[in-house]
């Protein structure tokens, strides 16, 4: 997917507001003239959490019954990691705009929201996360390779890999279709510390697994006496990008 | 866009309304909308309010503050917030009575505000082209 593509995918969805008001929901669905889903406790939104993938999030402070939304924060990033993330308040003297920015929210507002600030910090917290996103995964075929979170994602589903693995990957991709022998292998993916012939096999093996898994076009493909290739299944000619 | 100037309305701020009117492309209805459901909402928790004053539970008070403070300001009830503030500093400090004295302001505030929301749908509504009314295009 291109970089356009990948932007206009990213803007096309719809943001998460967790508010304790009612009220709070319609001006803000109303100021940022995107779809919104609309929660009044963390308890109704981590029952969905699973099945959403939002744009950007809207999340007060005080969620009334002494629930805070600082500690909804952690599991936010850790869920939608490059989501943006504005916390809103009524009082911004309060520590908690602070704690709240420590802990990881993108940015605040504060209650009356003016719609062109709303707008305009919301416009650019997507463009932050778009690009946060354009430079931490990496596309080859129906793969997507995750730096930032060490995942691969394709059309057959996703999986984590670990450091070696990632490294793996991102030097067949830096490579673009030029053959990897396993002495390069050994130095550019192990950090400088010394393995066997064998410890690079079982690597390469779990590397292939994981593709065979989450992705049909992308096969790291041998070849005899020589190295190793990321090649795109069905094409002659490899064709890599990096979005 | 039009927007309305009348000296009728004390306790709705129309610069803060006129945000709203603007967001919605001038449509009262979206306004009318807000003003509603910060109406249902505060009675419900002016009645909560209530009772956590008589159970002098402070946390639950101060919960309720916020709460109302956020929807105060959105639309635009300016003294109904600074009372709300007034209140939360009386029961924080422990002075209970004072806390009933000016609660009983927030709900005279409250049912001025209400009536206000009556006096402008009234101003507003299609039907009615009301003299008081001015409209100013910007």
């Amino acid at each position: 997917m291109g970089a356009a593509a990948k932007a206009n995918a990213f803007v096309e969805q719809y943001t998460i507001i967790i508010d304790d008001d009612p009220l709070i929901h319609k001006v803000i669905e109303k100021t940022i003239s995107f779809k919104s889903k609309g929660f009044l406790s963390p308890a109704a939104l981590i029952s969905k959490m699973d099945k959403l993938e939002p744009m950007a999030v809207f999340l007060d402070i005080d969620l009334g019954g002494g629930v805070s939304g600082l500690d909804l924060i952690p599991m936010l990033k850790s869920k939608w990691p490059y989501c943006p993330l504005i916390v809103i308040t009524s009082d911004l003297a309060s520590e908690s705009v602070g704690k709240a920015l420590s802990a990881g929210a993108h940015d605040f507002l504060q209650k009356p929201f003016n719609p062109v600030e709303l707008r305009a910090r919301l416009k650019v917290r997507l463009q932050d996360a778009a690009q946060k996103v354009e430079r931490s995964t990496v596309s080859v075929g129906d793969l997507t390779i995750d730096v930032l979170h060490m995942s691969l994602k394709g059309s057959k589903g996703k999986c984590s890999v670990g450091a070696i693995g990632l490294n793996i990957l991102l030097a067949f991709v830096n490579a673009k279709g030029i053959v990897i022998n396993r002495e390069e292998l050994k130095r550019n993916c192990w950090d400088g510390i010394a393995v066997s012939d064998n410890a690079v096999d079982r690597k390469l093996h779990e590397v292939r697994k994981s593709l065979q898994d989450v992705c049909v076009q992308v096969r790291v493909r041998s070849i005899y006496g020589v190295g190793f290739i990321l090649e795109l299944v069905g094409d002659k000619v490899s064709e890599f990008s990096e979005d | 866009m039009s927007f309305l100037k009348t000296d009728n309305l004390k306790r709705l701020d129309l610069s803060v309304l006129q945000n709203q009117l603007e967001l919605a492309d001038g449509d009262w209805s979206f306004v009318f909308e807000l003003l509603s459901l910060f109406e249902e909402t505060t009675v419900e928790l002016l009645q909560v309010m209530a009772t956590n004053l008589n159970l002098r539970k402070a946390d639950s008070l101060r919960s309720l503050c916020h709460r109302m403070r956020g929807s105060g300001l959105t639309i635009g009830t300016l003294s109904f917030v600074s009372l709300l503030g007034d209140f939360q500093e009386c029961f924080s400090n422990d002075e209970w009575l004072e806390a009933e004295r000016v609660f009983n302001e927030i709900c005279i505030e409250f049912d001025g505000i209400k009536a206000e929301i009556i006096t402008l749908q009234k101003l507003h509504s299609p039907q009615n082209h009301a003299p008081e009314l001015s409209f100013k295009t910007s």
